[in-house]
């Protein structure tokens, strides 16, 4: 399929159509150079990266790639498209639930290579939020509320375990599934549901304005919701790429040192790159300061609760081990990069 | 013959000439009406309904945008909900200034251009076959009648499987979405060409090649202009759906960061572009008519 | 079955355009053409008269090779022509083209010209169909037929749909051209005047056969107004089974 793939691009590519719109990163891949494929979800991150200057002198090259959401994340991670995909720290929970087999040490198809999140409890990750209108005053007053949310990832968490803490079941309340965050959110915005599961950004204007406000934190709720990327097995064990990989989570790590202390510039990138307000722009660069995490026993420990939980939920149809789809293997670089 | 003359009112009052008097009624029958045009008033009426027509085409869309932007300043609808006409222009203003729109449409016509070019000949290849041989049908148009319900947005993360995260990937995209629009037009009006042309070519002796060059395709050619024009929008609307695979610029990519990002204003700005080219499309649509068909009457009702 | 196959003629007859013997045509039960004999002489203009739905239609598509006789035989001429009702021309070339259909180039479109010229048209050569009348589409469609100097013109009620003045200019303008390409002709019609006016024969069928023969004797230019056009014409509305009851308005 990939030669068929290659001799069709060829052929278009000599009718000189795609030639004149091809990236130059792919010109640039003649070298011999080990080159790493990363994908994220929109340029945010990458724009920061770039200005931060951290990634002068790298040893390889890097190209990003931009797939919003999960799943696409995931494809191009399965076909090979993109080395290592942005994604939530619950997502590959899923993936490994619905594999055939048990993932081990060895043959795991994927593995998170390294976690972050902002520090600061000011700014949760995600959170359960209620509109004023709504008249939620205690956990209890969720009961027959419309509830939107989306599938997948640690926004759903937020969603289950929130609902758990206030012992409702989903014949308790009126749920709102909507196919992602944004959704979810204008929902809520716009007054056609009471409460919320997911980023605080999206339904900021609303708490801003004091339409709402925030219920529970997922750090309320023993949430890790760290960011991660998730590398290929093979990627891992590929000595150059591995290395290559290390190298770049470094220089992340590094970039966030510089993201700290040039606020106004991260500002101005989320706001003309992004396309964000400038309220919106000024939260989502407080917001997007983060650290590594290391991946130890402790998180895995509490990422194996939230395989519990989907579970019990009967999202996930066995129990797994969650430890395989943690790859320790860059905690060294990532605990340098964040004790700098 | 015979019944309809011996019921035709003519005859009747003919052969019954006493009776017409007992019927003051039918004096209304012949009442006059006067049809010929007024000198001066019809033209002087026709001036006026002309200016009429000109201000109510231009003063209603000015007058809706009033509205709009009273309804925004008096706090009636939300910014949130529907930005005002001057945020939507601020908005456009923020994507020229920062080179959004001018490095999106140069990257994103030519993808439609390039998917539409590839989608648009098969399409057309297709239909023709579909629409010349019983068995082209048989075999390709069960599978084209899928295609067309494929819920392309859903399926971006398997063509990113298929077909990788590069130029590729997108230009895919596009064609699958303009093959079906062309060959359905292109097969309909194969099959719309009148038998008895068909016919008549058999009696000239002309073979199957012949009636296919000189009948089939020459008549069936409105038919695939018609699909052309369709493709042509189609190809614009996939970039949306193209360009959450890895885009770093184009119209889609700028709607899809806006939807991101809760922009409303730079949505309706995309909207708007979006409106200008299906109206250029349509421009250049016309022109090409007019230059493919021009033994088509220009039919324009008004 | 080799006997239904439509034979391309050498001619069997030296002189004889069409050979037709014991052709059968049946639709479901009904056999439309039961058995028909017909032979048609080179340069001879026969009419084929009588009621829609006995088989003059069916005939006429047999003798073009549009459609399969279920036995008997046909000897036809090589070259045939068809006019039918409609001009059926293509509406997406100039007459021009569509006189030559098929063919291209300069040579072409000089003995296109040349027919057009001959139908009074040589001013339309490059019109677009849509742009004619209906009389004069029906021209072109003749100037089609002639073109390819066809041994049989084939013409099928091609003046049905024209208004009375018009038809009665067709009918000096076919004379004409039959008179100076001198193909054999059959001519089917539902108007007793039209086939004595253009006719050597008259032939009508009724139920599956030849229910009238008949040789037109009047000496051209034929007149209306001849009493023996009149008697002729009494004489096969009679045949076919018609009386004149119209009398006159008192």
């Amino acid at each position: 399929m990939i030669i068929t793939r290659r001799s069709i691009l060829s052929a278009i590519g000599a009718a000189g159509a795609v030639g004149a719109i091809a990236s130059p990163a792919v010109l640039r891949a003649q070298t011999a150079r080990t080159k790493l494929v990363v994908g994220t979800q929109d340029i945010g991150l990458q724009e920061t990266v770039k200005a931060s200057g951290v990634l002068e002198g790298a040893p390889f090259d890097l190209q990003w790639a931009t797939l919003p959401g999960p799943a696409a994340q995931l494809s191009g991670l399965y076909s090979k498209a993109i080395d290592v995909g942005l994604m939530g720290d619950t997502s590959l929970i899923i993936e490994q639930a619905r594999a055939s087999g048990d993932w081990t040490e060895e043959n795991a198809p994927l593995q998170i290579v390294a976690g972050w999140r902002n520090p600061d409890p000011a700014f949760p990750p995600i959170i359960t939020a209620v509109r004023n209108s709504a008249k939620i005053e205690t956990l209890a007053d969720l009961r027959g509320k419309r509830w939107a949310f989306n599938f997948g990832g640690f926004n759903y968490l937020q969603y289950i375990a929130s609902r758990i803490r206030a012992g409702l079941k989903v014949e308790d309340i009126q749920p709102v599934q909507l196919v992602d965050t944004n959704a979810a959110a204008a929902a809520f915005n716009s007054g056609r549901a009471d409460v919320f599961s997911g980023g605080l950004g999206p339904v900021k204007s609303s708490i801003d304005k004091g339409d709402a406000r925030i219920l529970l934190r997922s750090d309320d709720l023993d949430i890790p919701s760290l960011t991660v990327f998730t590398a290929r097995g093979e990627v891992i064990r590929d000595e150059a790429k591995s290395a290559a990989l290390g190298d770049f989570l470094g220089r992340v790590g590094r970039h966030w040192h510089w993201y700290k202390n040039n606020i106004p510039a991260v500002e101005a990138i989320f706001r003309e790159r992004l396309k964000q307000t400038p309220e919106r722009a000024q939260y989502s660069a407080g917001n997007g300061f983060s650290r590594f995490y290391p991946l130890d026993d402790a998180l895995v420990k509490r990422e194996q609760k939230l395989a519990e939980i989907l579970f019990e939920a009967g999202d996930i149809q066995r129990r797994i081990d969650v430890s395989v789809e943690f790859s320790r293997k860059f905690n060294a670089a990532t605990s340098a990069a964040s004790n700098v | 013959m015979t019944d309809i003359a011996a019921n035709a009112p003519g005859l009747q009052a003919r052969s019954a000439p006493a009776v017409s008097g007992d019927r003051p009624r039918d004096g209304g029958r012949f009442a006059l009406v006067d049809l010929s045009p007024i000198a001066g008033s019809a033209s002087r009426f026709g001036h006026l309904a002309q200016w009429r027509g000109r201000a109510l085409r231009v003063g209603v869309p000015l007058l809706i945008l009033l509205a709009w932007q009273l309804s925004s300043w008096l706090g009636l609808v939300a910014p949130e909900v529907l930005p005002p006409p001057t945020a939507i222009y601020a908005a456009f203003v923020e994507l020229i200034v920062h080179g959004d729109l001018q490095e999106a449409l140069p990257v994103s016509l030519t993808r439609s251009l390039v998917g539409l070019a590839i989608g648009g000949t098969a399409g057309l290849l297709l239909g023709l076959f579909a629409g010349l041989w019983r068995t082209g049908e048989e075999i390709f148009d069960a599978p084209l009648q899928m295609l067309r319900t494929i819920p392309f947005i859903a399926l971006v993360p398997l063509f990113i499987v298929w077909f990788g995260i590069d130029e590729f990937a997108k230009i895919v995209v596009i064609t699958a979405a303009t093959i079906f629009p062309m060959y359905l037009n292109t097969y309909a009006g194969v099959r719309g060409v009148d038998p008895k042309l068909i016919e008549a070519a058999r009696t000239f002796d002309l073979s199957r090649s012949q009636t296919i060059l000189h009948v089939i395709l020459p008549v069936a050619l409105p038919s695939v202009l018609v699909g052309l024009r369709y493709a042509a929008g189609v190809s614009l609307l996939a970039l949306v759906v193209a360009e959450q695979i890895n885009a770093h610029s184009g119209l889609g990519y700028i709607l899809n960061v806006a939807n991101m990002n809760q922009r409303s204003d730079i949505i309706i700005v995309g909207i708007l572009v979006y409106a200008a080219l299906g109206i250029t499309t349509d421009l250049v649509m016309r022109a090409l008519e007019r230059l493919a068909l021009p033994w088509r009457p220009n039919i324009a009702l008004d | 079955m080799p006997s239904t196959d439509l034979h391309i003629l050498a001619a069997s007859g030296p002189r004889d355009a069409v050979e037709l013997s014991g052709v059968r045509r049946v639709f479901g039960e009904r056999a439309v053409l039961d058995g028909i004999d017909l032979t048609i002489r080179r340069g001879e203009f026969i009419a084929v008269l009588g009621p829609s739905g006995t088989g003059k239609t069916t005939l006429l598509r047999l003798l073009a090779g549009l459609d399969k006789a279920d036995g008997g035989r046909l000897l036809v001429p090589k070259t045939r022509s068809v006019v039918f009702q409609e001009p059926r021309l293509i509406p997406a070339r100039r007459v021009w083209e569509n006189v030559v259909l098929g063919r291209r180039g300069a040579q072409a479109r000089r003995e296109a010209a040349a027919a057009l010229e001959e139908v009074g048209l040589g001013a339309h050569v490059d019109a677009w169909p849509r742009t004619l009348s209906g009389g004069e589409a029906q021209r072109v469609a003749l100037a089609r037929a002639l073109v390819r100097e066809p041994g049989l013109l084939l013409l099928d009620e091609p003046f049905a749909a024209l208004d009375a003045l018009t038809r009665i200019r067709m009918h000096d303008l076919v004379l004409q051209l039959w008179r100076r390409h001198h193909p054999a002709v059959v001519l089917v019609t539902h108007d007793v005047d039209e086939a004595i006016l253009l006719a050597d024969r008259v032939l009508a069928l009724s139920n599956g056969s030849w229910g009238l023969d008949e040789r037109v004797e009047i000496k051209s230019p034929r007149d209306r107004s001849d009493p023996a056009f009149a008697a002729l014409r009494g004489r096969l509305l009679a045949e076919l089974g018609v009386r004149p009851t119209i009398a006159p308005l008192q």
